[in-house]
């Protein structure tokens, strides 16, 4: 029947028609990507971490972490602990404010003070990582913000830094790196997902840990 | 209950309610100067929120203002002697250059320096803050002599968390007087951050008791007096 084939030739033609195409576009597409790879290469992108989850950190508190986020802070004559776990990409970050606990063995607060909050640091990533591997330490802060200081002994920046230290050192945790002193305050972000410290001061001056 | 609203949310004190009332009132006083000073200064004027004393643990008070990395212009100035005060004059650096430009009128385009900009906002919060010194001097008949005040730049938290160590060094609480106005043609918000020692706070609390025990004596003794 004429009708019939006319049909069955439709049919096939508008195959081969799309059989054409397919291989048209798998074409097509294939010189696209490899195109879009040489345009990828010749883009240079800025080097930013794509933005993570930021989460603040108050006064006297810390914050562990496992998922990859960004632990902020903001420091003045205070000092900001960062430890972390490299093995199992885990960290915390603690925001103290004075050297020692003895002038207020009352207070609950163990992050309050550089000779409890280290312990409490450590024994807090340790236990979100499930394991007792070495932690590595970053510590920046302890500025003197105000220059008319005259009180007796040195400032209570320096105090507190001498104190993270001596505390790291009892509790066996290496300090990696450090950024302390000086006379301006200091916004810390501690990236969880790559153990990175970033430090900004207000003049917009960007420094990596 | 409207007691208890003047206060910050996490009330930790030994403070009766009388006392801070009187520590609210002289508080209040010491704005009104401070900010009446500063309208004169700019010829403008000057809205100015209810002062407020908040009596919170140190490490909480940066939840009180939230204003964690602003950066801001502050004006510093470090009372020593008969009783201690740290007061503190806080604009955000936009806010600051507008001020400064006000001050310095009359200079042509360009001719104010970055140093004449700071210098301006320098003395005028040391006017102003000398202002509030006034006041509370006033008030309780002590000689309150001020240094000269000292500017820095920084992040908000950064700035206050010097002051709330020290605080945290000598008692459980900070005590603070909270001062937030506005200049009629601007949208932020300035502060005046005062931290009275415990020594002053308790001076300013007797001489108000004092006060207000004279004031009602005397009004028990006027009272007949006007009858007659």
């Amino acid at each position: 029947m004429p009708t019939n084939l006319l049909d069955s030739q439709d049919v096939r033609v508008e195959k081969t028609v799309t059989l054409v195409d397919i291989m048209e576009l798998q074409r097509l597409s294939t010189r696209l990507s490899q195109r879009a790879q040489v345009a990828a290469e010749c883009i240079t992108y800025p080097q930013v971490s794509p933005t993570l989850k930021e989460v603040r950190v108050a006064m006297a508190e810390m914050e562990v972490e496992s998922k990859p986020i960004e632990l902020v802070t903001s420091v003045g004559s205070c000092v900001a602990i960062c430890l972390y776990d490299s093995t199992s990409k885990c960290g915390g970050l603690a925001h103290i404010m004075l050297p020692n606990s003895a002038i207020a063995p009352q207070d609950v607060l163990p992050c309050k003070f550089a000779d409890t909050a280290v312990p409490a640091l450590a024994k807090a990533v340790r236990k979100i990582s499930g394991q007792e591997t070495l932690l590595s330490a970053k510590i920046a802060g302890g500025a003197n913000i105000f220059k008319f200081e005259n009180d007796t002994g040195p400032p209570i920046g320096v105090k507190n830094v001498d104190a993270v230290k001596m505390a790291l050192n009892t509790n066996k945790i290496r300090l990696v790196a450090e950024d302390v002193g000086g006379l301006y305050g200091r916004r810390i972000t501690f990236n969880i997902g790559n153990g990175a410290v970033t430090i900004r001061l207000s003049s917009g001056e960007v420094k990596h840990l | 209950m409207n007691k208890k609203s003047l206060t910050s949310k996490t009330v930790n004190s030994t403070e009766n309610f009388t006392d801070l009332d009187i520590l609210l009132e002289i508080g209040s006083m010491g704005a009104g100067h401070a900010t009446t000073t500063l309208s004169q200064v700019l010829h403008e004027p000057i809205k100015i929120e209810v002062p407020r004393v908040h009596i919170a643990p140190p490490h909480l008070v940066p939840r009180i203002y939230e204003k964690h990395d602003t950066i801001v212009t502050a004006v510093f100035l470090k009372l020593r002697g008969t009783a201690d005060c740290d007061l503190m004059l806080i604009f955000e650096e936009e806010e600051s250059k507008k001020i400064a430009e006000l001050m310095i009128n009359g200079v042509e385009d360009g001719g104010v320096t970055r140093e004449m900009e700071l210098s301006a906002i320098e003395e005028m919060g040391s006017i102003v803050l000398c202002s509030f010194l006034n006041a509370m001097a006033d008030f309780t008949l002590t000689k309150l002599v001020s240094p000269p005040p000292e500017l820095i730049i920084d992040s908000f938290d950064a700035i206050i968390d010097d002051l709330l160590i020290k605080q945290a060094l000598c008692s459980e609480v900070a005590v603070i007087f909270d001062t937030r106005f506005k200049r009629c043609n601007s949208s932020t918000e300035g502060f005046i951050i005062t931290f009275p020692s415990y020594k002053l706070q308790r001076m300013l609390a007797t001489k108000g008791k004092e006060w207000l025990d004279n004031e009602s004596s005397v009004k028990k003794d006027a009272l007949p007096a006007l009858l007659r």
